[in-house]
């Protein structure tokens, strides 16, 4: 009986004694670039955040957003890492797991224009790749733009549309003129 | 030499065959003696106070300073000899005495169980009146909690939690790379530097936790400015039937169950050749608050261990091979990704509903550590004549450490850390100067090298935390030792050099930079012990210990996500240098026992992380920078015991902690210091006839830390975009008051197996609390109520 424990304890730890390290990869994903495209008939702007060496080092370039005043706008916005040759777009990344991200936009002040989604995902909450901006009156001030990170807790989904669940992957703030 | 091996061989036959020796005397000759010499079989040094006795004849003596004896007016004839001390094997011999006969008698350490007191008898590593142990009675007492919590019992000794799982022992305030951890003679080797990396060691293995509070860099090298944490299994020794420990233990918080076998035993076949296989694993799931759940807070560990010890005349060989495996799941609700969402997350006096599920799990979704430590140590003495010894120990450590984050996409992206380190230790012992000063001298050398992003001389990538980096170490020491009966010196002095060679690649280049870090010096210590009567004992200690810069100091550039701050590290900074001082008092009577440990500890060039005022910008927001910087600290601190035994069975005792520790540049506290505390046991030891053997209630009182940092330590930056409190981002949480209640009960089954069952409620008053040194104090309070049960069964 004794000896059978024994070579129970060898084997079970011949049996564990192998690292499973095969499905983790070592990368680091990052977002270096947000780009925003407003279009108006056939007017089509882009603003870019950009941070080509990640955090850290040489600080980001930010561009100022220039809209003219009460006018509506299709509002895109994509995600890209830069650090890549070639770059990368993580856009497709963020819809294809539409569920587990929000795009928020919020104006500061608030008279600057009204953000309102576009797109779903597949339990009908908004992702916000895709919506309408309204500018206001002339003015100017801040767009927060944050892409929430909503993944399932305890293999629960999260996302509820609203901004409180998950983590920030992007919050960037860019100057805002609507003139 | 080879007649000493034989004979031990013959006293090893007679015993294992189990001879029955009954000799009648004869009565011829009555002048004869047998004398000879007893002595520890692993140290070689005598043992003094060994009872020696012809039972047939009543004649016993005991061994003297030198451990001879000697037993006259004997009769020609056959003798049954026996030598006997607390904490050795039993020895005994026939003899034909005819005038003379000389027996040297080498005897084996053994433990002894008396009742359930466990006394094992040992040399004495250091005479540093800092040093506090941790009884196996005590380890079993706690199994199933981490090893920080374990040795926390210690007066002195502090954790740091990261949750409730990530567990770092913090001794007299210091903690991390300032102290270290030698795990069964090996220097633990992984990465220490992290605040949320706990040390890889599986407290079931370990039947002795000896903490040595104070600097002592002689002995175990840099880097030990806070003091030593050694964790010793069990001596193996020779058993002529296996012997089987099983522990099991439950708890209700986190229904988190564990199981450790531990079998030893010796094979027969082959002579003095004996063995221990121990394996122990365990499980648990969502801890509870005393008001809700924490989403992703499990735990999953797989420890086993092979060891193996083989004596053939002088030499004794061992072999031991440890494995820990650790899964451990990061609190949901803790991942955040920028000041904004750690902002709102401290103005929550409660974490998010989805952080804090009505459903209990096991499941360990992302983010969790996955984290492999192995050990290898071969190790060799050779016991020598006139009490020398030469030991060598070589130890292989390989640690492996992913920290997988919640990251956008199918990918699991981790941060994969390996770090391997060969080390080899050689000691020599002397032979006694005058009879009375011993001493030893070592070498040690070692191996370290980190391997982050690439090979070690070919990194890829910039964006790694830790980059890839090798290190050669060399030290030299000698520590010697005189001991009269009333007082005891020790000395040493140890030089050491550390060469380190950094392999990175700078942002946005494809090159590869190389940077050297050499560091040599000199470190010195002295410790005396004045008896001064029977229950009175002071002690004295002075020592130097320093710290090389670690790698994540000089090297530190990003985000700390645990912590929401960019870190950026300085490869100017220079070594850390120690001089700890520490008075003990020692009062020991039947009624009242008193210890305390007074100590003063100058650190210059104290490396810290202090907040500079800006911010970094990054795409995920602003971060406040926090910059490594060096000052000159004092640590000053008492460690108080009192106890009394108020009736028989009945004793209370209090053990306290205070710590002052003050960055002398500035005048002002250094920030992230234990509180002061306080910790009450009332032990009642129950008459055996009763159902409860013993009933132990505990009191802890933790102050609030109000000793914060209020200047700042870098230069005033004008409109600072980040304002911390302290230095910190929250205040420091209130003081809390924690009770618990142990009961134990021991059973002696058939076949002498022992059953030892004991229950435990910890936070009786399921108290709200959060601790100052808990990192998850930003997000949730600490663990509720608690109700464990364990057993230990010895067979």
């Amino acid at each position: 009986m004794k000896k059978n424990i024994l070579v129970l304890f060898v084997l079970s730890g011949f049996i564990f004694s192998c690292k499973d390290d095969v499905e983790l990869e070592n990368e680091n994903e990052l977002i270096t670039t947000i780009k925003l495209q407003f279009v108006n008939g056939s007017e089509t702007k882009t603003f870019q955040f950009k941070d080509p060496d990640g955090d850290g080092g040489q600080s980001p370039v930010i561009d100022n957003i220039t809209l003219k005043a009460n006018t509506g706008y299709q509002v895109s916005v994509s995600f890209l890492d830069e650090s890549k040759t070639p770059a990368e777009d993580l856009t497709t990344e963020v819809s294809e797991e539409s569920d587990e991200h929000l795009v928020i936009f919020t104006s500061n002040p608030s008279s600057l224009g009204v953000y309102t989604y576009s797109d779903k995902d597949v339990n009908g909450f908004p992702v916000g790749l895709k919506g309408n901006y309204k500018t206001g009156n002339a003015g100017s001030g801040s767009l927060k733009v944050q892409l929430r990170h909503q993944p399932p807790v305890n293999n629960k989904a999260v996302k509820d549309g609203s901004v409180s669940p998950g983590s920030d992957d992007a919050n960037v703030d860019f100057k805002i003129n609507i003139n | 030499m080879l007649q000493k091996g034989f004979i031990s061989f013959f006293i090893f036959v007679l015993i294992s065959i189990g001879t029955p020796a009954i000799i009648l005397a004869q009565k011829v000759n009555c002048g004869c003696f047998v004398s000879g010499k007893i002595k520890d079989s692993h140290t070689g040094e005598a043992v003094s106070g060994a009872l020696v006795e012809i039972k047939s004849e009543r004649k016993a003596v005991f061994s003297d300073n030198n451990g001879d004896y000697r037993i006259d007016n004997l009769c020609e004839g056959k003798y049954l000899i026996s030598v006997k001390i607390l904490g050795f094997e039993e020895k005994t011999q026939t003899i034909n005495l005819n005038h003379e006969y000389h027996w040297e008698v080498a005897l084996d350490e053994s433990e002894i169980h008396l009742g359930e007191l466990n006394i094992v008898a040992r040399k004495v590593e250091t005479i540093n009146s800092g040093l506090k142990t941790i009884s196996a009675e005590i380890i079993n007492q706690k199994s199933g909690e981490t090893f920080g919590e374990i040795i926390k019992t210690i007066s002195g000794v502090t954790v740091l939690n990261t949750g409730s799982n990530i567990v770092k022992p913090v001794i007299h305030g210091l903690h991390s790379n300032r102290i270290l951890t030698i795990n069964n003679g090996i220097k633990h080797e992984a990465q220490q530097w992290g605040n949320e990396h706990a040390p890889e060691i599986d407290p079931f293995l370990a039947k002795k936790i000896t903490v040595i509070k104070g600097a002592s860099s002689v002995r175990y090298g840099p880097e030990a400015i806070g003091g030593v944490i050694l964790v010793e299994p069990a001596d193996l020794i020779h058993r002529e039937k296996i012997k089987t420990e099983i522990n099991q233990f439950s708890m209700s918080n986190g229904w988190q169950n564990g199981l450790s076998a531990i079998a030893e035993g010796s094979l027969h076949k082959i002579k003095d050749l004996n063995w221990r296989i121990q394996i122990s694993g365990k499980k648990g799931g969502d801890i509870s608050t005393p008001e809700y759940k924490l989403a992703n807070t499990g735990v999953q560990e797989f420890n086993f261990s092979l060891a193996g010890k083989y004596t053939i005349k002088k030499f004794d060989n061992e072999l031991f091979f440890s494995q820990f495996n650790s899964k451990i799941a990061i609190f949901a609700g803790a991942h955040i990704g920028n000041l904004t969402d750690l902002a709102a997350a401290i103005n929550r006096s409660k974490p998010l509903e989805i952080y804090t599920p009505d459903k209990f799990s096991y499941f360990i979704d992302r983010p969790f550590q996955d984290i492999q430590h192995n050990l290898l140590k071969i190790k060799s003495s050779i016991a020598l004549k006139n009490g020398q010894n030469l030991t060598i120990t070589f130890g292989n450590q390989y640690n492996f450490r992913s920290e997988v984050d919640a990251l956008r996409g199918d990918k699991s992206t981790a941060q994969i850390f390996k770090i391997s380190t060969q080390s080899l230790e050689s000691i020599y012992k002397h032979k006694p100067i005058f009879g009375k000063i011993n001493g030893i001298v070592g070498l040690n050398t070692s191996l370290q090298t980190n391997l982050t992003t690439g090979e070690l001389k070919r990194p890829v990538k910039s964006s790694v935390l830790i980059p890839n980096f090798q290190s050669k170490n060399l030290g030299v020491f000698l520590t010697e030792r005189y001991v009269k009966p009333n007082i005891e010196w020790e000395g040493g002095v140890r030089l050491d050099s550390r060469f380190m060679n950094v392999y990175y690649v700078k942002r946005g280049e494809n090159l590869v930079n190389t940077d050297k870090f050499n560091n040599f010096r000199l470190s010195a210590s002295s410790s005396i012990n004045k008896i001064i009567n029977p229950n009175f004992k002071i002690g004295y200690n002075v020592a130097t210990a320093w710290k090389p810069p670690v790698v994540s100091e000089l090297f530190s550039d990003g985000v700390h996500h645990g912590a929401a701050t960019y870190e950026i590290g300085d490869k100017n900074l220079v070594s850390e240098k120690s001089l700890d001082n520490s008075v003990t008092l020692e009062f020991d009577s039947k009624k009242y026992q008193f210890e305390s440990q007074f100590y003063i500890n100058f650190i210059n060039d104290y490396i810290f992380l202090a907040p500079t005022g800006n911010g970094v910008l990054t795409i995920r927001g602003a971060f406040p920078e926090f910059k490594y910087t060096q000052t000159d600290a004092i640590l000053k601190g008492i460690d108080l015991s009192n106890r009394l035994n108020i009736i028989n069975n009945l004793s209370i005792e209090n053990h306290l902690s205070i710590l002052w520790a003050d960055d002398r540049v500035r005048n002002q506290p250094l920030i992230f210091i234990p509180a002061n505390r306080s910790m009450t046991n009332l032990t009642w030891k129950l008459p055996s006839n009763i159902f409860l053997d013993e009933i132990k209630l505990s009191h802890q009182f933790i102050a609030k830390q109000r000793r914060l940092p209020a200047k700042s330590v870098f230069d005033q930056v004008e409109n600072p975009e980040f304002k911390l409190i302290g230095g910190d981002y929250a205040q420091a949480p209130a003081a809390y008051q924690l009770f618990d209640i142990y009961l134990s009960k021991h059973f002696i089954l058939k076949n002498k197996t022992r059953l030892n069952a004991g229950f435990e409620i910890k936070n009786l008053t399921n108290t709200v609390y959060r601790d100052y040194l808990n990192r998850f104090r930003y997000f949730s309070a600490d663990q509720g109520i608690n109700f464990i049960f364990r057993t230990n069964l010895t067979l």
